[in-house]
């Protein structure tokens, strides 16, 4: 099994429940891990064998670019979804920072896990 | 408008919001100030978004315009308020603050300005400078060095990007009490100039105010001082 982190990947967009959130986009911070049988590819050395971290961070800069959800939670489903669409991954977390929730916090934070064999 | 979070940064993001700009804010170290102000512009109606950078980072720097541009289609003025101003004097000892005054004073408005110029198609710079460029003090000597290169390149900057974008420069005097637990001296100081008190953030206002609606003016630097900078 390997494990796939995307870390820190910076992607602006409208997120919120307040009504100033509703007009202003903001900056999150999104980190995931991804686990899928991975020793196809480290025989083949193709990347057709792997899982294509590079299309995995586009289709999440996407969904979360044109997003419009009031909570964090509703959009780490859905890119928690969109991950374990892709029947070769056994697991995925993804954990969605949100910087000016709080302003005396670095951030608040909010995590989702999928297992596919708790499923 | 870098270092919009507090001091005359966030009096003139306040000011151009009550006039209806949108405002993208940037801030670093000053989270807390910047999202006061940020909500102090919501309360107002207007749209304002952050932008957190370490302007000292070229990477960051070099991202940051694309990205403001990327939010603010019809973005038109790019105000370079930020900057670190510590005591110092010449001396190769240590070129860590050396540095730092030449990457936050001078390389990121540099570099915010020319992607400004490169996006935009018809907009102005406005520069914090400083009223003692014209001097050679040296008890701040690397600030003022960033900031008399931040004036030549306001001037030079408006040559090449006219007629589209204007670059002007506004030379703040004692408007507010220093930082950096620096003595305020600024009564004892306000007696030696030519008008005789200290300043006040309406007065940089007035000048943002006249570099905004003048559009005859590019490449000069308007000191706001009391005619500090002639003695």
């Amino acid at each position: 099994m390997a494990v796939i982190r995307i870390n820190d990947l910076k992607v602006r967009t409208i997120i919120g429940a307040h009504d100033w959130e509703r007009v202003n986009q903001q900056e999150l911070i999104i980190n995931m891990t991804i686990e899928y049988d991975a020793s196809k590819a480290c025989r083949s050395d193709d990347l057709k064998d792997a899982l294509n971290y590079e299309a995995v961070a586009l289709k999440v800069i996407k969904i979360t670019r044109r997003s419009r959800y009031a909570l964090l939670e509703r959009l780490a489903g859905r890119i928690l979804g969109s991950v374990m669409s892709d029947r070769r991954v056994q697991a995925a977390g993804v954990r969605i920072d949100k910087p000016h929730a709080i302003s005396q916090a670095r951030c608040v934070s909010v995590e989702v896990n999928g297992d596919r064999a708790r499923v | 408008m870098t270092g919009g979070a507090k001091r005359l940064g966030r009096q003139v993001a306040l000011h151009l919001a009550r006039q209806g700009y949108q405002i993208a804010l940037h801030y670093h170290n000053s989270k807390v100030e910047a999202m006061a102000t940020a909500a102090a512009i919501y309360k107002m109606g207007v749209r304002c978004e952050l932008f957190p950078c370490d302007l000292a980072d070229e990477t960051q720097v070099l991202k940051l315009m694309p990205e403001v541009f990327q939010a603010f289609r019809h973005l038109n003025i790019l105000v370079n308020s930020a900057s670190i101003f510590i005591p110092n004097r010449f001396g190769a000892g240590d070129l860590k603050l050396f540095k730092t005054h030449w990457d936050l004073n001078f390389k990121a408005p540099y570099i915010l300005s020319c992607e400004f110029a490169r996006l935009v198609k018809k907009g102005q710079v406005i520069n914090f400078i400083d009223t003692n460029v014209v001097k050679n003090k040296t008890s701040y000597a690397d600030y003022l060095m960033t900031k008399k290169a931040l004036m030549e390149f306001t001037k030079m900057a408006a040559v090449q990007w006219g007629p589209h974008i204007r670059v002007n420069g506004v030379s703040p005097g004692m408007i507010l009490p220093p930082v950096n637990g620096q003595p305020d001296d600024r009564s004892q100081r306000a007696g030696k100039i030519p008008l005789r008190k200290t300043g006040d953030p309406h007065h940089i206002l007035q000048t943002v105010q006249f570099l905004l609606e003048n559009d005859y003016i590019t490449g000069q630097i308007i000191a706001n001082d009391g005619g500090e900078n002639l003695v």
